[in-house]
């Protein structure tokens, strides 16, 4: 409360005269229409609801009344319904009374239903509504009365009506008997009638139901009589019984009706007890709300009284609270600043106006105290700003001059005379072009000074009494008259020279590190903790495409895929600040696999942590092993092999030329065979059809075949540990193509297994091609070799395009190089890396002796000093690639042609 | 100063609207009536209202009071409370008839706070409270009316049928017709006289009866109405004598008018052999007081059912609060229907924050429509789709020795009905 005050007093306080004015005069107005328009609407409020509490009690009572008066009106003319419509006669009595009955009743249930809607509304007294019950008994039973009084009417119709009615009916068969039963002239038939025609004029004067039961008696006893009696005819006996039977069904139901109707009338009776009561309930209740409405109106203007007082009270005291409020704030300051002023005009400076407020008043004190108090602190203020300032100048470590606009030295600091080496008056003689190695720098630092009005970090050369020059930066100030006229040049002088040398120093440095880290063969990244890339050597921006200023910041894995596998280790050297290496790391690029060897070295730069990642491309290393490899395999097979095939071939020999033995004894031609078959006494004809039938020459043709094939493994086999006999001559590799592809056209093996012709072949040859020294048939073998291999691939079903291979030729690297590429099913690694393995094979058993790349393998590398390597993959197809060299070439063909 | 008034004007409108969610807020959700034909509600601390349809004047006067001292005697039990609510009954006086029961009923549903009413006693009041109480969305359960065509709304006379109904006491078309059976069957009786008041309960008895003896074979030689207020019976007697019946079967309402009755045909040498049967009114005492020796001989029926301690204990209750025991043996049947009513409300009563009581009036229809065998004095109730909910299971007795009184009269059943129901039966007695 008291933080509100606060807030509410600094607020007022803070306002100015007009605008407490304003509020003020503002607040009085807004009392003054509040108050006319809170009376207003108070006696609006009290005529409005008085009206209405007064009019709708009058009206319920209104209601009230003149439905007991309906009620009552309905009830008596039923009564006198009942009471004349025997004289009357139905018809007349029904116009005279019972229209207006249910005219009465609708009418009464028509105001009860407004009752109801009035006695809902809020504004009307309680005393009306706690009868609810019984105006809702009321309504109710008054519509009942209503039904019940058809009721009866239909029952009275029912029974009484003058022609159809049960009574005429009753009647009109009494009377029909009468005529029947007084033509037999049977005094005790017709005595029997009288009896009940009595006993019925008995009923329906006094409507007791015994007395119906005696009527019903005699019917019944008059029934026998007329079946027993002899003095009618047997057609007036019958039309007896039948207006007897009518008779008596008449007389049940004018009892039934009798009964139904006095059960009717019964009911009204018990509606007279019920609603009476409820009627005078109802008028009791009305009136009670008359009476409280009056109450109320009366309550009403009494407190309408009290808020009006009430209004103009809280007005008295808002006024007295504005004229107070006028007084604190304005006059009771007024008169204080004047008498402020008057001890001023009399000299007392140290006086002060005593104003707690912000506005006009308040500011015009302020001002007062505020004019002395400047007065006497500016002097000592100047005094000690001067000092403080000589102090700065002085103790300076930096130099400090101030000089004139055209360069005069004005002063200059302790610092200033060290650094310069001379004394100050001297200095104070100097010129720019005393000082300034070159003098086109000073012009360059005046253009820079009148551009701007100030130069910051401009670098120059100074020359000091020693003769030495130095190295400085300026930063100079103007100082400035107020008319703009320029006063001096403040400028401080700073030595960079040791600086300049220090920076020129880490310059040169930097750039011999850069050039032994872009020197490098490998691939030289520094990463940071973050791995972001902090150097880039220029391999590694030859190698990703990327350059150093486009990788570095960027993180590691983004811009050297390499590494995105290598991750643990840069992460364990951060850890344990060890060296990791990770070596043949594969790579595919394109269609070739390459290796890399990754070492990671952890660095520490000024306590930031990070690692050196050195990636050496060990591809052609690899590669090497592998060919190294090989190359041992195939040497050592093929000694194994060449020395199993000079075991086998003796033996081979044998069996072949005994073969050819046995055939030519057994040949009839030869003499030596007929002789000695004669001493046998063998025919040789007959041997010969002997021979036949039992398939023993054909026999010895599989095994000639057999043999051949066998001696032809062996000469393949014997490839293996023989330098090709064959010489060498230098070679035209593409004239050699196209002689190997005419070849392969017309070769029956590959013939019978595959059209060489639905083949596309596509030559791309080099016509730089230098010659090459090479055996020629020992190249058309192997080529025919690749040609054979890549037709037999493609005429596979797994070939899902057209067949198609590309011969290519290339001189690169002081060899010549020769491809042989397939669109085929390609290999698997593992098929890849076995292919020159000898008796390695894919194709089917019988089809392939698993030799042929075997042999090519040797052709190459070991009789030509060739390089021979396939790369594939599967379903990609497959590609020799053959290096020749072409140096040895030129070197044998010199020795060849001349040498 | 203009932004400064803006923000005074802002923080004192938010000020406003906080308090007014805080006040609408805290605020309980009120309940919202969903049911078709309206819901009554009973504020804390006020009473909840029942109606009481009863003959309190008239023939069947004795009946219609012990049926209000047992609703009474039943809810004394439950300290006048109910639901945590005093109860409070609004009695109205049926008298028997129909225009009584159509006041009665209209002085109830004039007060909508009444939730459901127990009564009528006389099937012929029920015809127009039924009615009226039905039309103001009312229940009604009532522990004595038998008429056929409450509960019948499939035959001729059904349009006397209303929803909202509910009886617990037996339904007459099967008294008439075992009555009939019993007549024709087990007295070997050929040739009938009926003599009834014309009413609903008196006639469907007579016509029910008729029907099954005619089928089965017999005569109905006279069927008469009489007024039971009619002292006058000459006529009727007369009547008996014309139609020459070996019986008389006197369905009526009052037991003084059949006491009446019987002594007539007692004093006429003439009808001295014709056998008199009738129906429970002749089980009161009354009955027994005004007819003297004359019911020496005639036969009734009166509804059976299970001898339980609970019966005995009801009984010692009315006899202790209002001195005397029960009139009659049926105060079973309204302490079934006082259950019924209650246990009904019970389980549709919706309890609000406010401790506000809201019953949903077509819920309760359905409610009591609903009941399966609920455990009444009388025997396990379920109640049908037209309000039948009671048992009709009956025992024919005969009156040998006046000197024993009613307790006499129960202990020598001479027919039950069904028949199989003797092995489990057993009757009791009030006096």
């Amino acid at each position: 409360m008291s933080g509100l005050r606060r807030h509410l007093t600094r607020y007022w306080q803070g306002l100015r005269v007009t605008q407490k004015f304003s509020l003020l005069f503002g607040l009085l107005t807004a009392l003054l229409i509040a108050s006319a328009v809170t009376a207003y609407l108070v006696f609006a409020f009290i005529q409005r609801q008085t009206e209405t509490m007064i009019l709708t009690s009058l009206e319920i009572q209104r209601l009230v009344l003149e439905m007991d008066r309906s009620l009552e009106k309905a009830r008596r003319l039923q009564r006198d319904f009942f009471l004349h419509y025997p004289e009357l006669g139905l018809a007349e009595a029904r116009d005279r009374y019972a229209e207006a009955v249910v005219m009465h009743v609708a009418g009464v249930v028509d105001m009860s239903s407004r009752l109801q809607r009035l006695i809902g509304q809020p504004e009307i007294g309680s005393a009306i509504k706690e009868n609810r019950v019984d105006l809702n008994l009321f309504l109710a039973t008054t519509t009942r009365f209503g039904e019940t009084f058809l009721q009866s009417l239909s029952l009275i119709t029912e029974a009484a009506e003058e022609t159809s009615g049960r009574e005429a009916e009753l009647e009109a068969n009494a009377v029909w008997l009468a005529t029947i039963l007084e033509s037999s002239s049977d005094p005790i038939l017709i005595d029997r009638y009288r009896q009940m025609r009595l006993a019925e004029k008995e009923y329906l004067i006094k409507r007791q139901r015994h007395l119906m039961q005696s009527v019903l008696n005699q019917v019944f006893l008059l029934s026998r009589m007329v079946e027993n009696t002899s003095s009618l005819p047997e057609d007036r006996q019958l039309a007896a019984l039948v207006h007897l039977n009518n008779y008596r069904a008449m007389a049940e139901q004018t009892a039934d009706l009798d009964r139904a109707i006095r059960s009717r009338v019964n009911e009204f009776n018990l509606q007279a007890e019920t609603i009476d009561p409820a009627v005078s309930n109802l008028i009791r209740a009305a009136g009670a709300d008359v009476l409280e409405t009056r109450r109320q109106i009366d309550q009403l203007v009494r407190r309408a009284a009290v808020i009006l007082f009430l209004i103009a009270l809280i007005g008295v005291v808002l006024v007295l609270a504005v004229g107070r409020l006028w007084h604190l704030s304005i006059s009771r300051n007024l008169t204080r600043l004047t008498e402020t002023a008057r001890q001023m005009q009399y000299g007392n400076l140290r006086v002060k106006a005593e104003v707690d407020s912000r506005d006009e008043i308040g500011q015009l004190a302020e001002a007062f105290n505020a004019m002395v108090t400047e007065i006497g602190s500016k002097v000592s203020e100047l005094e000690s700003s001067r000092q403080i300032y000589r102090r700065l100048f002085e103790d300076s470590h930096d130099p400090i001059t101030l000089a004139t606009p055209d360069g005069g030295i004005i002063d200059i600091n302790q610092a200033g005379v060290v650094l310069f080496g001379y004394p100050l008056e001297t200095m104070k003689q100097f010129k720019p072009k005393d000082l300034y190695i070159d003098e086109r720098e000073w012009q360059a630092f005046i253009g820079r000074l009148t551009e701007a009005g100030y130069v910051s970090g401009f670098e120059t050369r100074l020359r000091r009494s020693d003769g030495r020059v130095m190295e400085v930066v300026m930063n100079t100030t103007v100082q400035k008259a107020e008319d703009g006229r320029i006063l001096f040049l403040q400028t401080i002088v700073r030595d960079i020279t040791e600086q300049k040398a220090r920076e020129a120093e880490n310059r040169r440095l930097q750039q011999q590190l850069d050039g032994i880290i872009n020197s490098m063969p490998s691939t030289i990244i520094g990463i940071d903790a973050e791995f972001r890339v902090t150097h880039w050597n220029e391999r590694a921006a030859e190698n990703t495409g990327i350059s150093a200023d486009s990788a570095r910041g960027e993180i590691v894995t983004e811009v050297c895929p390499i590494l995105k596998k290598e991750k643990h280790l840069i992460r364990q050297a951060l850890k344990d600040r060890q060296a990791r290496q990770h070596n043949k790391v594969a790579r595919q690029t394109d269609r070739q696999l390459q290796y890399a060897d990754i070492t990671v070295y952890p660095l520490s730069t000024d306590g930031h942590n990070g690692v050196v990642v050195r990636i050496d491309d060990v591809t052609d290393r690899v590669r090497m092993e592998e060919l190294m490899i090989q190359t041992e395999k195939m040497m050592s097979v093929g000694g194994l092999a060449a020395g199993m095939a000079h075991e086998i071939n003796n033996p081979l020999g044998g069996i072949l030329q005994g073969t050819q033995n046995i055939r030519r004894r057994l040949s009839a031609e030869l003499k030596a065979n007929q002789s000695a078959a004669e001493q046998a006494g063998i025919d040789l004809a007959k041997l010969a059809d002997y021979l036949r039938q039992r398939n023993i020459l054909d026999y010895l043709d599989g095994i000639e075949t057999a043999g051949k094939r066998a001696a032809h493994i062996i000469t393949n086999m014997l490839q293996f540990s023989r330098r090709s006999e064959s010489r060498m001559a230098p070679t035209d590799l593409n004239q050699l193509l196209e002689k190997v592809i005419e070849l392969a056209g017309n070769d029956y093996d590959l013939k019978k297994r595959f059209d060489f012709r639905q083949i596309e072949l596509e030559r791309q040859f080099d016509p730089s091609l230098p010659l090459v020294a090479c055996t020629q048939t020992e190249i058309e073998q192997v080529i025919l070799n690749l040609l054979r291999n890549a037709a037999q691939a493609m005429s596979g079903p797994d070939q899902k395009q057209q067949p198609r291979i590309h011969l290519r030729t290339q001189y690169e690297n002081d060899a010549a190089r020769i491809e042989v590429e397939d669109n085929g099913p390609g290999m698997t690694e593992e098929v890849r890396r076995r292919a020159f393995e000898p008796f390695y094979t894919t194709k089917p058993v019988g089809q392939g002796t698993g030799l042929g790349l075997s042999v090519s393998y040797m052709i190459i590398t070991h009789n030509h000093n060739g390089t021979i390597e396939v790369q594939s993959k599967p379903s990609q197809g497959a590609r020799f690639i053959i290096h020749l060299p072409v140096k040895a070439a030129v070197r044998v063909a010199g020795a060849e042609t001349g040498d | 100063m203009v932004i400064k008034l803006g923000a005074i004007v802002v923080v004192v409108g938010v000020i406003v609207a906080v308090l007014s969610t805080i006040r609408t807020g805290v605020g309980p959700d009120p309940f919202v009536c969903r049911d078709p034909i309206g819901c009554v509600t009973v504020l804390p601390d006020e009473p909840i209202k029942f109606g009481v349809i009863l003959a309190l004047s008239g023939g069947s006067v004795l009946l219609g009071s012990e049926q209000a001292n047992i609703i009474q005697l039943i809810l004394e039990q439950r300290n006048g409370r109910f639901l945590n609510h005093p109860v409070e009954l609004v009695f109205a006086d049926e008298r028997c008839s129909p225009e009584g029961g159509a006041i009665a009923a209209l002085r109830l549903v004039a007060d909508p706070a009444v939730i459901g009413i127990w009564g009528t006693t006389c099937s012929g009041a029920a015809v127009t409270a039924a009615r009226i109480m039905s039309e103001a969305g009312l229940v009604m359960v009532s522990p004595s009316n038998t008429a056929t065509d409450l509960t019948l709304p499939d035959t001729p006379e059904g349009a006397r049928w209303w929803p909202g109904y509910f009886r617990t006491a037996w339904n007459d078309s099967e008294l008439g017709l075992a009555t009939a059976v019993f007549a024709f069957q087990r007295l070997y009786l050929r040739r009938a006289a009926i003599v009834h008041a014309g009413d609903a309960y008196t006639r469907g008895l007579a016509e029910t009866f008729a029907n099954e003896f005619t089928r089965l074979g017999g005569e109905i030689s006279l069927e008469i109405t009489i007024d039971e207020e009619d002292r006058q019976l000459g006529p009727v007697m007369e009547a008996l004598a014309i139609a020459s019946a070996e019986m008389v079967y006197l369905p009526l309402s009052y037991p003084d008018t059949v006491a009446r009755l019987t002594r007539e045909i007692r004093a006429r040498p003439y009808l001295s052999r014709m056998l008199i049967l009738g129906g429970e009114t002749m089980g009161y005492k009354v009955y027994l007081d005004e007819a003297g020796e004359a019911a020496v001989g005639t036969y009734l029926a009166v509804p059976s059912v299970d001898d339980t301690p609970a019966i005995e204990q009801l009984a010692d209750a009315y006899q202790t609060r209002y001195g005397e025991g029960p009139p009659s043996q049926n105060c079973g049947f309204t302490h079934d229907a006082v259950t019924l009513l209650l246990r009904a409300v019970e389980r549709v009563a919706v309890i609000d924050e406010t401790g506000s009581l809201h019953i949903g009036r077509q819920a309760l229809r359905e409610a009591l429509h609903q009941t399966v065998s609920h455990p009444g004095l009388t025997g396990r109730l379920s109640c049908n789709r037209f309000g039948d909910c009671g048992r009709s299971r009956f025992v024919f007795l005969r009156f040998t020795d006046l000197s024993a009184g009613l307790a006499g009269l129960y202990r020598h059943p001479v027919y039950f009905w069904p028949p199989d129901d003797a092995f489990n039966t057993s009757i009791g007695s009030s006096e």
